[in-house]
């Protein structure tokens, strides 16, 4: 009776795909840099001890997620003081099997504003904008399935959908940090006794998006968790979402070329939503090494564990990540940077769209829904900004 | 004499096949049920939950509008099976409603479907042909187009389906979709395909497998749009029952024989039959809900299952089990021994159907009604090949036991799980099917009419015309099951349903059962 299963695949039924949404980042929430903690450890790592020991006992302050940018403040004694700011303007060449998508992604805009009160106690308002194209979107062969069915009733070639679907996915997040730096413990004798500065900082992270399949211009897009045990959700934000967090950054390397810290950051959403039902405290890890040979260079290697809980998963993504960068001061304030990033989700299975579910036969466009499994994404981003001469500094 | 087969009966192969499917049909942690009531208070509010079976789907049909006049039966009103189902009469018992006022629209707890029906029923032909030929035609023959005329596209859309109830307006209690699966009644929130009307394409194969879709709006459209997404389980907690009946699973087997194993539900391992019957049972004991859960028969011993094999004993065997032999040495065909068993062979050998297949109760009626007789190529009639919809080979056949066997491990381990009450169906069907008069159910059955009512065989009385879903007096059997289980459970008094008295018409439903011999 239904003998066409067998042989039929490579009739594919052609089922006009849909947008589809992004379901996770390659960078997470905190995926970018921790440089105001950064910044604030090594500039008190690098002050006269005495000063140091002014510094109140405690912890130290530093809110991920923060632009990999140049960051500094070698004459600081802790966070830089007053106003700050940088601004860049950025544009990114995805890589990987993002099958038609050919190059670059522009119009990236990072913009952070900073007010430090004194050397311990900073806020810090960023704005970031983040390009992706991820894989396995609109490349690969997958299942198509009917509603209800178990098997699939034919196979689908992605890369044959015209027109191609476009992922070009911008993320965008808005922090508010607030930076605390403490020094912990008094080690050493006279000139030479110090603490250990670390930084803690508790942040807002407010993150949305835009695809570009969006019919709605922003991140709305239909999608089931899964092809035979869901139902389709329709008019969820699939890359929107609230981060409360309290991030703890630590030194463990420093030499004068050299500086590395280690930041976990417990996060909890600041909402449910989508197919997320859970609340669970998630843990993000960012190990963040730096080497400086000039005054007005640094390369920078930050691998990363971290978390998506986004409305498109049942579950919290682990996303592992690096990002490796090279900053060059060029003038008092202008800068550049260039990072390569790479990333996506180990517990999710399959990356970009794993299956097509057909709601209704005969699987008419607007009753093709996908389903998403993890995002991984590889880029290289270049950045030309401004900056505060105190945080561009090296 | 020979009967010979009119041209009108290779339609009611088609009514068959376009109703076939239309039967009934995550781990998660079993829930107390803290709220729910006991004794006759847990009768306050009853809803079912299932497939064709507890909507009362009989022979082939879904109606509720008892004013059809049989076209074959000058004088004869279409049998309306709804208020005859069991789910129709255990609420009878249980709630003391009538016969009457389950028919009348304004008062009714069922989706009563108007006139001329949702399907192809099968309905009883001319008496004078009674008990010399299949006893019935399909309602098309008399109907050009129906089950996929303006009525039946209707049932399709929210916005038109209320043309085919008779109470549009209603939220039944009976909830019970003719076709769908176990794991649909938790998903399915739309019909699966937008029209009865051909599908375009590959896609045409798959139809005759989503006759649910023909059913969703007409018995859940009426809690849209408050119910979202509009599922059966959504509906069901909407209904705030006190007790609700769940019998799901058929589907689940019979898509998966009628495809010829190709395709398979969801739930296809226990473990994904208790995680969805699990789902079921603790969203309502969490709203408050006594549950009481149904396992299912074997369906390879209904009668639309013709065992291939010539019995050993024909005059113990035939008078409860459907077998070719049997049917063709019966009154209905009536051939001698000799040529009855010749024509098994043949099909026997022509389909490698062994001792253990089957030929299905359309691949009779193609057998039958070729010309000549007994010469139809059901491969060919089933578009290349019949495994499933014309016959059963012996692997179909055990693949199909050990689905129907997963079902019911699943079921059982769910209402293990949760405490739900279990209705032990498959049981008091085997014992039929084997003439176990230590059953009292059984025994019953089989004494209602002896010879005539109620057995498994084909024509046998206990199921209708399609050999798939229950007469009035099989329904009643049901029903009166699941009154004990209930009554044990929960500490009711409802009263028993006699099936007899069924059989008579001199019970709940007022008048004698069309679909058995008397």
């Amino acid at each position: 009776m239904l003998r066409f299963l067998r042989t039929c695949a490579a009739l594919a039924v052609i089922a006009t795909l849909g947008p589809v949404p992004a379901s996770a980042d390659p960078t997470g929430v905190f995926g970018t840099a921790v440089s105001g903690a950064n910044t604030a450890i090594k500039n008190a790592q690098n002050a006269p001890s005495k000063q140091v020991i002014h510094l109140p006992d405690g912890t130290v302050a530093q809110v991920p997620p923060v632009s990999q940018q140049p960051v500094g403040g070698a004459q600081a004694v802790g966070l830089p003081t007053g106003f700050t700011y940088t601004l860049d303007l950025s544009v990114a060449k995805p890589f990987g099997n993002i099958g038609g998508m050919t190059g670059w992604l522009p119009g990236g805009v990072d913009a952070v504003a900073g007010y430090g009160f004194n050397p311990t106690t900073r806020f810090v308002a960023n704005y970031y904008e983040v390009q992706h194209y991820p894989v396995g979107f609109n490349s690969g062969t997958v299942p198509l399935y009917l509603q209800g069915f178990a098997n699939p009733i034919a196979s689908v070639d992605l890369g044959s959908q015209q027109p191609q679907i476009n992922v070009t996915t911008k993320d965008r997040f808005l922090l508010l940090n607030f930076e605390k730096l403490f020094t912990l413990g008094k080690f050493g004798q006279g000139e030479k006794q110090r603490g250990i500065p670390i930084v803690i900082t508790p942040t807002y992270v407010a993150r949305w998006s835009k695809i570009s399949d969006s019919p709605s211009n922003d991140d709305v897009l239909a999608f089931q968790p899964n092809a035979t045990n869901s139902f389709p959700l329709y008019g969820v934000h699939t890359r929107t979402a609230q981060v409360w967090s309290v991030a703890v950054t630590l030194p463990f390397l420093k030499t004068p070329k050299m500086f590395g810290t280690f930041t976990v950051a417990p996060s909890w959403l600041g909402h449910i939503a989508g197919v997320n039902q859970e609340n669970h405290a998630q843990l993000y890890q960012i190990l963040y090494l730096e080497y400086t040979p000039t005054t007005s260079t640094r390369i920078f290697f930050e691998p990363q564990s971290s978390r998506d809980y986004l409305p498109t998963d049942p579950y919290a993504q682990h996303l592992v990540a690096y990002f490796l960068g090279a900053s060059q001061r060029i003038g008092k304030i202008e800068f550049v940077q260039v990072v390569l990033n790479s990333g996506g989700p180990t517990n999710r299975g399959a990356y970009g769209v794993n299956a097509l579910v057909c709601q209704q036969l005969p699987c008419a466009p607007n009753q093709v829904v996908p389903v998403v499994g993890g995002l991984k994404a590889t880029q290289i981003q270049l950045q030309f900004g401004i900056g505060s001469p105190s945080v561009i500094q090296f | 004499m020979r009967p010979q087969f009119s041209l009108g009966v290779k339609c009611i192969a088609l009514a068959l096949a376009a109703s076939l499917a239309a039967c009934n049909g995550g781990s998660t942690t079993p829930a107390p049920s803290p709220t729910a009531p006991s004794g006759n208070a847990v009768l306050g509010n009853i809803v079912g939950m299932g497939d064709s079976l507890t909507a009362g789907y009989q022979s082939a049909g879904f109606l509720g509008d008892g004013t059809m006049a049989d076209p074959f039966f000058p004088g004869l009103n279409v049998p309306p099976g709804q208020e005859s189902g069991w789910w129709s009469q255990f609420y009878m018992a249980a709630t003391e409603a009538n016969y009457a006022a389950m028919a009348n629209p304004a008062t009714s707890v069922l989706p009563l479907i108007g006139k001329p029906g949702l399907g192809n029923q099968l309905v009883p032909n001319n008496p004078a042909v009674t008990h010399v030929a299949l006893p019935f035609l399909p309602l098309s023959q008399a109907i050009p187009g129906h089950g996929c005329d303006a009525f039946g596209k209707a049932a399709y859309s929210l916005s038109t389906f209320g043309t085919t109830r008779l109470n549009a307006a209603a939220q039944p209690k009976d909830l019970g979709v003719p076709g769908i699966t176990l794991h649909e009644a938790v998903t399915m929130y739309q019909p699966n395909a937008p029209t009865c009307a051909p599908l375009p394409g590959p896609f045409a194969v798959l139809q005759p497998l989503l006759s649910e879709a023909g059913s969703f709006y007409p018995v859940l459209g009426s809690y849209a749009p408050s119910v979202t997404p509009l599922t059966m389980l959504n509906a069901a907690l909407a209904a705030k029952p006190t007790l609700t009946t769940v019998w799901l699973g058929a589907n689940d087997v019979l898509h998966f024989a009628f495809s010829g194993g190709q395709f398979t539900a969801v739930d296809t391992t226990a473990a994904q039959v208790t995680s969805d019957m699990t789902q079921i049972i603790s969203s309502l004991q969490r709203a408050g809900s006594a549950v009481v859960v149904a396992n299912l028969p074997n369906v390879l011993e209904t009668p639309f299952f013709f065992s291939i094999a010539v019995p050993s004993n024909p005059a113990q065997t035939c008078p409860l089990q459907a077998n070719l032999f049997c049917l063709l040495v019966s009154p209905l065909v009536g051939l001698p021994p000799a040529t009855a068993s010749g024509i098994v062979s043949s099909i026997d050998t022509q389909y490698n159907l062994g001792t253990t297949g089957y030929v299905t109760l359309q691949g009779v009626i193609a057998e039958l009604s070729a010309s000549p007789q007994f010469s139809a190529n059901l491969d060919t009639l089933a578009g290349g090949n019949g495994n499933g919809s014309m016959y059963v080979t012996p692997a179909l056949a055990t693949a199909v036991q050990t689905e129907n066997d997963t079902l019911n491990a699943g079921i059982s381990a769910a209402a293990g799980s949760t405490g739900a009450a279990l209705v032990d169906v498959k049981t008091v069907f085997q014992d039929i099917y084997t003439g176990n008069l230590a059953d009292p159910l059984a025994a019953q059955a089989l004494s209602v009419n002896p010879g005539k009512c109620c057995s498994l065989a084909f024509y046998g009385g206990l199921l209708s015309f399609d050999g798939l879903h229950p007469s009035n007096t099989g329904y009643a059997l049901i029903a009166d099951l699941f009154i004990q289980t209930v009554d044990a459970k929960f500490g009711t008094a409802i009263a028993p349903i006699s099936p007899s008295a069924v059989y008579n018409g001199t019970g709940q439903i007022p008048f004698p059962d069309p679909y058995a011999q008397r």
